[in-house]
């Protein structure tokens, strides 16, 4: 089984979870995706945003990069999670929704994050 | 213009032919003539690899950006046509994936984001122009880095139509954004851009399309047109809009300076006069009154 899928299902093992893919953060491509992961959006339009709140914090001269944006709806959130890059021009985004009401928001951004590490990998 | 070859009702296009072949399983290769020509590699009816001049292949994208030193990528060569003479035959990944990831160039996971994004970006690339007409091979022997399972056609289609309506819906012609050979338009601190915004504003040097740019950074052609699409909506690219060879411009040109006149030395280029924009004279100068009178 490729590496991508193996990794997304992956992430379903903690609480919540929903769905998960990765994402191309420059053309919006979801690479691969597992369980329902676009209820706050079409992945080229989340990407689209994170891409947009990036060069916002660029153009207002924020020092560090973006890492993670977290939507939060009355019924889900939405973890847009940047992924470390190795290619210094392609980057890539994580995303993973939760159900509210079975997460941990604080837990889920660091298994994102932790996901985010080793999913190229 | 040749004949599509397999059916007796013939598909009316590309991405037809596709949805077509998966239905019967198909593996081997689609060659499509045209300007942008290029060959779909299909197992089972999946799109594996998409090979086309018109977009950078799977080793372009390593070795141009960077990502994978040439060195490394020849020695990655050499040990797989060593092995390749022991193990004959591994169908689920290619070789020369394994090797990669043996010699520790390149993660698993990395090296499969790549195969599926080059897969993408290509086919993008070859529906800028209508293709002309395809021929079907059985036996074809797929490039040596593959997408595994592969794409499925309708995906890789409706991904390609949102591409081309993203750009047009900003840019009107694509042939003119893909026909664009552009240069930097004003002078901007580079602490605003992200570090692709960078690359592309380096790369554009008035003498590279898109696609040359994408070949030259290593990154793809459809990621590299919507960065200077966005550039040329913040002011920072320009290029000439082609004229019709029947109208010549009849712009003034200015006299090039006396040769005795140019500046010595190889370090001082000359530049382009600065174009203050005629807005921010009038608010500066706004504001200042403002100022004077409360």
């Amino acid at each position: 089984m490729p590496k991508l899928e193996i990794s997304l299902s992956a992430a379903f093992e903690s609480p919540g979870v929903i769905g998960a893919a990765l994402v191309d953060a420059v053309t919006g491509l979801a690479y691969r995706s597992a369980g329902d992961f676009s209820t706050l959006g079409e992945a080229h339009e989340v990407a689209e945003l994170t891409t947009l709140i990036a060069g916002v914090l660029h153009e207002a001269g924020a020092p560090g990069e973006l890492e993670s944006v977290v939507i939060t709806s009355t019924r889900r959130h939405e973890i847009v999670q940047t992924v470390p890059g190795r290619a210094p021009l392609n980057s890539a985004v994580l995303f993973v929704a939760l159900d509210r009401e079975r997460a941990n928001l604080a837990l889920a951004v660091r298994e994102a994050a932790a996901l985010a590490e080793s999913i190229l990998t | 213009m040749s004949v599509p070859t397999l059916a007796s009702q013939p598909p009316r296009n590309v991405p037809a032919l596709l949805a077509k072949l998966l239905t019967e399983d198909f593996t081997g290769a689609v060659e499509v003539s045209g300007t942008p020509s290029g060959t779909i590699h299909l197992r089972r009816g999946m799109v594996i690899a998409v090979d086309t001049p018109n977009a950078p292949s799977v080793e372009t994208l390593l070795i141009r950006s960077g990502r994978i030193d040439e060195a490394a990528w020849a020695t990655a060569l050499t040990r797989r046509a060593a092995t390749q003479s022991t193990d004959t035959d591994n169908e689920d990944t290619s070789d020369l994936n394994a090797v990669l990831i043996d010699l520790g160039l390149i993660g698993q996971g990395e090296l499969e984001a790549v195969c599926i994004a080059a897969v993408y970006d290509a086919a993008f690339a070859m529906a800028l122009q209508p293709a002309e007409g395809w021929t079907v091979h059985k036996a074809a022997v797929p490039p040596a880095l593959v997408t595994c399972p592969g794409e499925s056609p309708r995906t890789l289609a409706d991904e390609t139509t949102r591409r081309i309506s993203t750009l047009s819906e900003n840019w009107g012609s694509l042939a003119e954004l893909a026909g664009a050979r552009c240069r930097p338009a004003a002078r901007i601190d580079p602490g605003l851009l992200t570090s692709r915004q960078q690359a592309v504003l380096l790369a554009a040097n008035g003498r590279r399309t898109p696609r040359d740019i994408a070949f030259f950074l290593g990154c793809g052609v459809f990621p590299t047109m919507l960065d200077i699409a966005r550039l040329r909506a913040r002011r920072l690219v320009e290029w000439e809009t082609p004229r019709p060879a029947t109208t010549p411009s009849t712009a003034r040109r200015a006299a090039p300076p006396p040769t005795d006149q140019l500046p010595e030395g190889p370090a001082v280029l000359p530049r382009r006069p600065r174009r203050d924009r005629p807005s921010e004279d009038t608010s500066e100068s706004g504001t200042t009154e403002g100022r004077n009178s409360s």
